[in-house]
């Protein structure tokens, strides 16, 4: 079939309107996207799943998140500080030149960003971004060789240093590693594919102060979304132009 | 060198080369054997012969899906294998042994190796399924 120039640009154009108005379209599915075929769900680029954390509403010494994201993820203590894996992590922060500055919390994680640095540095692109804005690592490719610890500029991967010992408490949908691979939040990736929300954010619900919110920021219904289009939303060193898809309230 | 001892030169050779034949013919049957134990009735999802062969490659094809575009089809993947081969003792283990084959799929995935290790009773803390 040949197409001469004019007949390509005129396809052209009406496939942009379609995608155009194609993300204009609310997500109608809900959280596990189906294909036309009925029951294969697909990450795809309909969703751009994100987070909204509140600092005011996070309870100071409360640490739900980080309890539930150990269980659910099967993240090991190896009671070395140095050498612990955190996936997600409370920080308390105080103002800097301030008197009696208040001290706040809240929990930092991987920020899931639009511009990845781990991801542009990875020699073996074992760090990906999906579809649907989760950026992961495939552990079955990751090499070890710890650039994108350097290139985060988040702190928000672990090395994995020694064996971790697999229990038969472990949560079975989530795989155990292997040393020599660094891993980091997977955003509970294995919910999301199920339609769940992430351990940590349902964790806050029932246990915490319901802190944190989790949603899809291309469905302008979700309260993600809204947050971010009210002008409140911070992202933290947003001067660093990573554009986390993890935004603050109140910080 | 005499024409004898290069006789028995080269009967010692031949004799030698030969050794392994005639070590296995005097030698008893293996002795291990793969036997896998087989689901009753079902189909597996593709045919056995293809399975045999090439069950590695679709293991990694379902693998690039689940991890890189989340397509999780379950039935093609460990979790799959799992439904109707519960213990891996008794089905992959069984060749993967015998021709010596390292699998290190279980070094992060579960998949429990007998019955008798899945037992509540049995199981000893920290011990890996
Ligand atoms: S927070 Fe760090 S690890 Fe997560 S996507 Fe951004 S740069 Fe990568
Ligand atoms: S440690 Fe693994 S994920 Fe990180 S840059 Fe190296 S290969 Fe990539």
């Amino acid at each position: 079939m040949s197409v001469d120039r004019r007949e390509f640009l005129k396809i052209g154009g009406i496939a942009a309107a379609g995608s155009v108005a194609g993300s204009l379209l609310p997500a109608v599915t809900g959280l596990a996207a189906l294909d036309a075929g009925g029951n294969v769900s697909r990450a795809s680029g309909d969703h751009q799943w994100g987070m909204v954390i509140d600092v005011d509403k996070c309870t100071k010494g409360c640490d739900a998140c980080a309890d539930a994201c150990r269980t659910e993820n099967n993240v090991p203590l190896f009671g070395d500080p140095k050498r612990d894996i955190h996936w997600i992590r409370t920080i308390t922060v105080k103002q800097r030149g301030v008197e009696d500055a208040e001290e706040r919390q809240f929990p930092a994680m991987c920020y899931h960003c639009e511009n990845p640095p781990c991801q542009h540095v990875c020699p073996v692109a074992a760090t990906f971004t999906r579809a649907d804005g989760i950026v992961l690592i495939d552990k079955h490719r990751c090499i070890g060789c710890r650039y994108c610890m350097v290139a985060c500029p988040y702190k928000a991967r672990s090395f994995v240093s020694q064996h971790v010992a697999h229990t038969w408490d472990d949560n079975k949908d989530v795989p155990r590693r292997m040393h020599g691979v660094v891993e980091k939040c997977t955003l509970c990736v294995h919910r999301i594919d199920k339609g769940e929300e992430p351990a940590c954010v349902v964790a806050c619900r029932e246990k915490g102060g319901d802190a944190m919110s989790f949603g899809d920021l291309n469905d302008p219904a979700s309260a993600v979304a809204a947050a971010v289009r009210s002008g409140k939303a911070t992202r933290i060193r947003a001067d660093l132009g990573t554009n986390p898809r993890v935004f603050y309230l109140g910080l | 060198m005499s024409k004898e001892s290069g006789m028995v030169a080269a009967v010692l050779f031949l004799v030698l080369l030969a050794s392994p034949f005639i070590y296995n013919a005097f030698s008893a049957p293996p002795t291990h054997r793969a036997e896998l134990k087989l689901p009753d009735g079902g189909q597996c999802v593709r045919d056995t012969e293809w399975m045999r062969r090439n069950h590695m490659k679709l293991l990694m094809h379902t693998r690039d899906d689940v991890v890189r575009e989340g397509v999780r089809l379950d039935r093609e993947g460990l979790k799959g294998c799992r439904s109707c081969h519960p213990y891996r003792g008794e089905f992959c283990d069984q060749c993967h042994d015998y021709v010596g084959m390292q699998q290190e799929c279980w070094n992060c995935h579960f998949y429990p190796e007998s019955k008798t290790v899945i037992n509540d009773e049995d199981r000893e803390p920290g011990g890996t399924p």
